[in-house]
Order: structure tokens, then sequence, then C-alpha cells
């Protein structure tokens, strides 16, 4: 299966601050688009291994960055995407 | 994949349409250009006097209908609004004042260069310029602020302001206002340039397509999805023009065009920095209307007041180049810009539990 988990972010802001932030982590990421089957919006999303997600949140988090939802797309080729909404306890 | 694929098909398409509405009757160079055909709608309604560009545009109508009809469809139509829209308002202006300087939005100007006007080719780096300026500000937690959710009514009112304009422009009454000659004069025809901006602002809805946006995403994260509908456009215009014979390339007596090499790059800084503080290129704002978000709608508002501002002033370029109140005018927009950008430095990291350890 093919599962790629994102964040998205309340504002630009916090997605550059994340980039930064995650570029010396050991976490396998990358910046991209909000995928279109997430949102109409055109916000910037973290994408990153669905094993990792946690981590990176709760990293993210202890630096002070305000995160907005969590899903996990399975993406094969061009089917459109499975969304799932992840939720986390606080 | 799927996402970048459905953006590139999208651009196509926008690319061979403009192409197609030329040959149809359409300003050269001037298939889709979003602020020229605010502006002609501007005139249209008689809230300016530029008798050459006067014309209520089928295709920015097809947009936002297109885009509602599509939003509606799919779920996704919401009624939002609220965030600062007195600055969205003047955004909309400064956007709309340098697109007038240069003669052409963003997507007019990738028209222009695929039609061969090396003018264009000047204007891309200060797009560039503006985006970056922009996304300066984003790095430094510029926000305009959260949209509320509105009633649904507020969220109707871009696509039945849009049906408005259908009705005004099917049974041209005498109050309003078409050119009989100059730009505003030349349309393909009515079905044609209706039937292309639904579609355009179907595609658009549905892949998110948006000038700022692809170049914003280059500078901030080297991600080139967006690019690639951006490119797109451009190459199939290209071939377009080529196989047609629209190809005209160089610097002078290109249509709708000056060849003031400053001003057409700084006309496009204007537009490129006024869209990053706006969220959205001028495509992008019909698109967001269509979808419900009244912010997006205030804009288009500032952009119909910017016109009609740079019209009766006499501030817009023409192809004889830009006057020096015009000139004036990039400068006021950019301090503008900068006083707007500095003003809504308003996100913070908070003190998460790193810093509160530190802290403590």
């Amino acid at each position: 299966m093919a599962y790629s988990c994102y964040i998205t972010f309340p504002t630009t802001f916090f997605a550059i601050r994340a980039e930064s932030l995650l570029k010396n982590e050991p976490y396998t990421f990358k910046m991209v688009p909000v995928p279109r089957s997430i949102s109409s919006s055109c916000g910037t999303a973290l994408r990153c291994e669905c094993d990792d997600i946690s981590f990176v949140r709760a990293f993210l988090l202890d630096n002070g960055l305000e995160l907005e939802a969590y899903y996990r797309l399975e993406e094969i080729g061009l089917r459109v995407p499975t969304v799932e909404e992840l939720r986390f306890d606080e | 994949m799927r996402d970048r694929l459905f953006i590139i098909i999208a651009g196509a398409v926008v690319g061979l349409l403009a192409v197609i509405l030329v040959m149809q009757g359409n300003p050269v160079n001037m298939g889709f250009c979003i602020a020229c055909f605010i502006r002609d709608i501007t005139g249209a309604l008689g809230l300016h006097r530029a008798g050459v560009v006067q014309y209520i545009r089928p295709e920015i109508i097809g947009l936002v209908i297109g885009s509602f009809a599509t939003a509606l469809y799919v779920k996704e139509f919401r009624a939002t609004g609220g965030s600062s829209p007195v600055l969205r308002f003047i955004l909309g202006m400064l956007m709309m004042a340098g697109a007038l300087i240069f003669l052409g939005c963003p997507l007019r100007m990738v028209l222009r260069l695929a039609g061969g006007d090396l003018n264009a080719l000047i204007a891309l780096p200060g797009y560039v310029v503006g985006v970056w300026l922009g996304t300066y500000f984003l790095g430094r937690g510029y926000t305009l602020g959260r949209s509320q959710e509105q009633s649904a009514v507020s969220g109707y009112a871009g696509p039945f302001l849009a049906l408005v304009l259908l009705v005004l422009l099917l049974a041209a009454p005498a109050f309003i206002f078409f050119s009989e000659e100059g730009p505003g004069a030349m349309a393909a025809p009515i079905v044609l340039t209706l039937g292309a901006g639904l579609l355009v602002g179907i595609l658009a809805q549905r892949t998110r397509l948006c000038t700022m946006g692809a170049i914003r995403d280059i500078i901030l994260f080297k991600d080139y999805q967006l690019f690639y509908g951006f490119a797109a456009i451009f190459v199939v215009a290209f071939a377009g023009n080529l196989v047609t014979g629209q190809f005209n390339p160089g610097l002078e007596g290109q249509p709708v065009a000056h060849v003031d090499t400053v001003w057409n790059f700084l006309g496009m800084t204007v537009v490129g920095f006024a869209a990053v503080l706006a969220g959205g290129c001028p495509m992008r704002q019909l698109i967001l209307t269509g979808e419900g978000q009244g912010d997006a709608l205030i804009t288009v508002f500032g952009m119909m007041a910017g016109a009609a501002f740079m019209h009766n002033f006499g501030l817009a370029g023409s192809p004889a180049g830009v006057s020096p109140a015009g000139q004036w005018i990039v400068f006021i927009s950019l301090a503008v810009l900068f006083a707007i950008g500095f003003g809504n430095i308003k996100a913070r990291l908070a003190a998460g539990k790193k810093g509160q350890a530190r802290a403590s």
C-alpha cells in the first residue's frame, strides 16, 4: 500500500518554520501543496512517512508551531486517493 | 502524480482556449486576461469612461459560474469572509494598478510571451521579484487573519452578480457601455467566450491553477507542482500561436503593449507582491469567489475600483507608454504594499515545551 501522511498548517508562516526546523532532524519529509483530495485551499502541507508523523507532530509542537490537521492518504497512480483524517490524543 | 497531471491538463486547456479565442475575435495575446477583462466590465458599467475598453466579458462570468457550479457539485462551496476586507480591497486595487501599468495580468503575461511579445520577458522577472517580496513577509508571520463562516447568501453574492452581468450582456440596455473600437470592441462570440470561461472555471476549481502560487512554491519550498500548470499554459499557447501564424517575436509594435522596460518590470512586481499578500492571482480570486469566499469577492471589487481609478485619472499604461503620474502610482503601490506587509506580521511561534523548559 502507498500511504503518505500529511500535516497542514494554519498559515504559510508555520509551514516555512516547520521546514527549517526539520532540516536537521532525521525525518524524511517534503513541503508540498496541500493535496487536492484534502482541500481546495492553496496552502502548503508537510508530507512525511506515516511511521514518523506522531514524532514529527510532537517535535513541531514542542518548538511552538501551530498545526492544523493530520491526514493519511493512500495514493496509487491516478486513482482518487482515499483520505483518512488522523486524530491524536492531547 | 494525479494532482500534477490534472494541473498540466488544466494549463494546456487554458493555453489552447486562449489561442482559439484570439482566432475567433479576442484581441491578440488576450485570449484570457483577467485584469483586462475585469477592467472592460468596469468600463461597461460606466465606472470608467475609457471608450476603447468597455465590454462585459463573458469569460469572467464563466470563470465564476464554472467554479461555483463545480464547488457546489463536489460539496466544496463554503460561504466564508471577514479576513481583513478593507486591506483585501486595497490589495485588489493595487493588483489592478500594477496590471494596468504592464497592460496585463500574470496570465496575459504568459500569453504575451507565448505570442512572442518580449516585453513580457522583462515583466516575468518583475513578477518573480514581486512574489519574492511577498514571501519575505510570509516567512515573517504575515497573515490577514482567518476567515469566518458566513451566511450562505454571502457566498452566493459573487455568482449572483456574475449572473446579473450575463443578463446585462444579453439584454444590452442603453446604460451599459460597449466599445465600438479598440480592444473592447474585439471579442469572440459570446457562446464561445462564455463556454471557455465555464470550462476554465471548472478546471481551475479542481486544480487550483494559480500563477502566483506557482512562483511562491518554488521560492519557498522548491516545489514545482503548481508551476507545471503555469508552464503548460505557455507551451500550448506558444505551439498554438506557431501553428496558427500568430507568433510574432519582438519588442516593438506588440498588440496592447508598450516598450517601457522599467514599468513593464515594476508593474508586474506590484502585481506579484499584491497577489502574495492577497493569497492569489487575479484568476484565483475569481475561482475563490465562485467557491463562496467573500474575501476574494472583496478583492475583485478592489480590482474594479482600481481599474476605475487608473482609467479615470489617466494613470493606466497605453501603447504610448506609462505617464509620469502612472509611474508615481507604481512607487506609491509598492510603499502601500510594504506598509500592509509590515503591518500584518501577526503569526508567532508559541512558547513550546522546549521554550518553556529553557525559560524555567
